[in-house]
């Protein structure tokens, strides 16, 4: 019954939200993507756009990324029942 | 059925991972939940404003900068994925601990046991 | 999974060779071709699946691995620094697409190694 209830409403409002859907105009300036599109070549010489963002233009953002794999994994490896190291028993 | 794009699809993913965070009380069955949640949020944020006539971002003669999807979200989204990863990993090992010391796999249970041990 | 098959194990074989040279395709055309580091990285991880399959032995050890990529992302932050001290003060102009490639390098050996550790500690320690 209470899952019957959460699902009626949650469809409730994802019916609503999916007929009042706007679709923003294409015509709205993307002001990052433009600059990036002119001016990417130039500044790197890569081809890749994509590659260019998250290398150049954005680079803190992969550097932090980065790190919190890492630390993700100090995670998996320490925070486990089994505890760290490597020992095969 | 031309109404059907990625955002949809993005939008109704959502709230199945709402319903499967709000109805269920299987702890495997949350971060599976978490796992959709993410994958419907990099889904909606990749496909908005995007459409099927446009190019891959890649400068090269024969495409014009006007063509060109939009580099940005997938810029941005490729770091999302990757932490989402990351998230997964760290609760399933959680998970598995907390399996171990509780022996359920119910949030109930789990915190009732813990009560008791209190 | 000690019964593994014979016919999985030997058609797994040929494929790694394969897997490896596509990872490093992905990582080293990342600035011209669709690709990078993140998912060169992620196609090199497949590896430890497919090892798995192929014959489930331990063969990677974990402090070993977590050295490397302790010692990727330092190399990675020094890059970074590096490359700002370089470019404000305009030693070097114009040499962008080789700090491009050894950044998406090491990104790709930094998330190879990331993915191995995961796999690796769930396929033979969580599962005991």
């Amino acid at each position: 019954m209470r899952r019957k209830v959460i699902a009626f409403v949650l469809i409730l409002i994802a019916g609503v939200i999916l007929l009042t859907y706007y679709t923003p105009s294409p015509t709205t300036e993307k002001m990052m993507a433009s600059y990036a599109m002119a001016n990417a070549e130039k500044d790197t010489g890569a081809q890749n756009i994509v590659t260019v963002v998250y290398l150049y233009y954005r680079y803190y953002d992969t550097l932090f990324e980065a790190l919190t794999l890492m630390v993700s994994i100090v995670a998996v490896i320490y925070i486990s029942y089994h505890g760290g190291g490597s020992s095969h028993e | 059925m031309d109404w059907f794009n990625g955002e949809v699809a993005g939008i109704i993913l959502f709230f199945i991972g709402v319903y499967g965070l709000c109805a269920r009380r299987n702890i495997i069955k949350t971060i599976i939940s978490l796992s959709i949640l993410q994958a419907a949020i990099i889904l909606y944020i990749i496909s908005d404003d995007a459409y099927s006539s446009q190019v891959p971002p890649i400068i090269s003669t024969s495409a014009h900068p006007i063509q060109m999807a939009d580099p940005i979200p997938q810029a941005l989204m490729i770091t999302a994925i990757v932490i989402g990863i990351s998230i997964t990993a760290v609760a399933l090992t959680l998970f598995v601990s907390m399996y171990h010391h509780y022996g359920t796999t119910n949030w109930n249970k789990a915190l009732s046991k813990r009560r008791d041990a209190d | 999974m000690s019964d593994h098959s014979q016919l999985l194990s030997r058609s797994i074989g040929i494929i790694y060779p394969i897997i490896l040279i596509f990872g490093l395709y992905v990582i080293f055309n990342g600035h011209v071709t669709p690709g990078g580091g993140f998912q060169g990285g992620a196609i090199i991880g497949a590896i430890m699946i497919a090892k798995y399959l192929a014959d489930p032995i331990p063969f990677l050890s974990l402090e070993w691995t977590q050295s490397v990529e302790k010692a990727t992302l330092l190399i990675l932050y020094v890059l970074a620094a590096l490359f700002c001290i370089v470019t404000t003060l305009q030693i070097v102009v114009g040499h962008f697409t080789i700090f491009l490639i050894l950044s998406n390098t090491l990104i790709g050996l930094k998330v190879a190694c990331g993915m191995s550790i995961i796999i690796n500690r769930f396929v033979y320690y969580e599962t005991r």
